[in-house]
């Protein structure tokens, strides 16, 4: 029915996380702490104690065991923005691939070759 | 009076910052992708555009969750490049139109918008991906800037973002300032950055959307958030800030024409620069006589921005 639609066919896509209301104030503090790593004193500061650091946002225990582990799809869920992330990708050594292989539980080179084959071939990079 | 000469569709991927600072213009994977652009550059300068109204979502860079409006209007002299996490990018400062920018934050309020007006605004890669593939520099535009919340629900609607660029649109023909407009919206393609799907693309979804942008936009005027998220990913829902720049060119009247396009995939999304020029009883050699009598105006202004 949905193929019938002007707007063509749907795609299921997994793990679709949106960045509802409820995530947005759960998710608040943590947020706070991803886009403050955009400024070169907090990433110095984070780079010397990360827990001093976190603690000084005032993330919980919960908050800090995530950005510990680099867990992004945990923080993702918790209710950090996706964009956040991003902005603390610098200061936590995350890069936009080596997230995309983790969440796959791939290589990067797994990861790229998947990706490229996906693309029916067409040159994919980041 | 100003006059609105045509719209732009481009992503912002930042990818495609890093690639143009890398020098990666005529790699084999990058080469298509900026050619698509030397249309619109040549077009831009032909038609003599001073002025470029741009659409675009800031990603936690000028706003933060403690204050981040759903829409928001740039009104500065000059507007600096944010420092996303890794520096800031080597560009002089961007001019703004504050003539243009407060018109059209009073035109926008009496017409039942309420953007959060910014007399200090940092662009980032929603704007500057974009601008110096259009523009050199030093910026021969000035650059009026519209933020459309696109990452923390509850987001606008799409039928939301339409009857902004037509309200944009109506003040813009209206502008008693000799300015020659471009609207210009930025986002998109198809990408999902998270999850089991990461890296996915949807390029016959985007084939599909800019069709129905230039012939059915009010297809996707009806649309829903979900209907972009299922067919583009989660994070394509900004694709519905193109339906701005397509609703600022409602107001002429007519249609559309697409005059170039192009899509591709060289990096983790879709990415794709459309250019579609206004339909008007005006041909190009009109629009370029008028602007030859504009022609002293329009360089004293880009020099002197600050103007009372």
């Amino acid at each position: 029915m949905k193929d019938e639609s002007p707007l063509g066919p749907t795609v299921k896509l997994r793990g679709l996380c949106r960045m509802t209301p409820e995530r947005a104030h759960r998710g608040y503090r943590l947020n706070r702490f991803l886009t403050g790593m955009r400024d070169p004193r907090q990433r110095a500061a984070f780079a010397r104690d990360p827990d001093a650091c976190m603690a000084d946002y005032g993330l919980s225990p919960a908050e800090q065991d995530m950005v510990r582990r680099r867990d992004c799809d945990a923080m993702l869920d918790y209710g950090a923005s996706n964009v956040a992330i991003g902005k603390a990708s610098a200061a936590l050594g995350l890069t936009l691939l080596g997230r995309g292989a983790t969440g796959r539980g791939q290589s990067v080179q797994e990861f790229l070759a998947w990706r490229r084959a996906a693309n029916e071939g067409a040159p994919w990079h980041f | 009076m100003a006059f609105l000469i045509g719209g732009i569709g481009s992503s912002h991927a930042p990818s495609i910052a890093h690639a143009a600072d890398s020098g990666l213009q005529q790699q084999p994977e990058w080469m298509s992708f900026f050619d698509a652009y030397q249309p619109v550059r040549a077009w831009l300068h032909q038609c003599q555009v001073d002025t470029l109204v741009v659409f675009y979502n800031d990603h936690l860079n000028h706003f933060q969750f403690d204050a981040y409006p759903t829409f928001g209007l740039g009104v500065a002299d000059a507007m600096p490049v944010c420092d996303e996490g890794s520096g800031a990018r080597d560009f002089p400062l961007v001019p703004g139109d504050p003539e243009l920018g407060w018109y059209l934050a009073q035109q926008l309020v009496q017409d039942g918008f309420d953007p959060t007006i910014c007399q200090q605004m940092a662009l980032d890669h929603g704007v500057m991906s974009v601008l110096p593939l259009l523009v050199d520099t030093p910026w021969t535009v000035r650059v009026v800037p519209i933020h459309i919340n696109v990452l923390r629900e509850p987001l606008p609607t799409p039928e939301r973002c339409w009857r902004l660029g037509v309200a944009a649109g109506r003040a813009i023909a209206s502008c008693p300032a000799p300015s020659r407009v471009a609207v210009v919206s930025t986002g998109g393609l198809s990408h999902q950055l998270h999850g089991p799907d990461f890296g996915f693309t949807n390029p016959s979804w985007d084939n599909r959307f800019m069709d129905l942008l230039i012939h059915q936009p009010d297809v996707l005027r009806r649309a829903s958030h979900e209907d972009f998220m299922c067919r583009g990913g989660a994070e394509s829902v900004e694709m519905m800030i193109w339906l701005a720049m397509r609703g600022a060119l409602s107001t002429s009247g007519g249609g559309c024409t697409k005059s170039s396009g192009s899509t591709g995939r060289p990096c983790s999304q879709a990415t794709g620069c459309w250019h579609l020029r206004r339909n008007s009883p005006e041909t190009v050699a009109d629009l370029c006589a008028k602007a030859s009598v504009l022609k002293g105006f329009r360089m004293a202004r880009i020099r002197c921005p600050r103007r009372a």
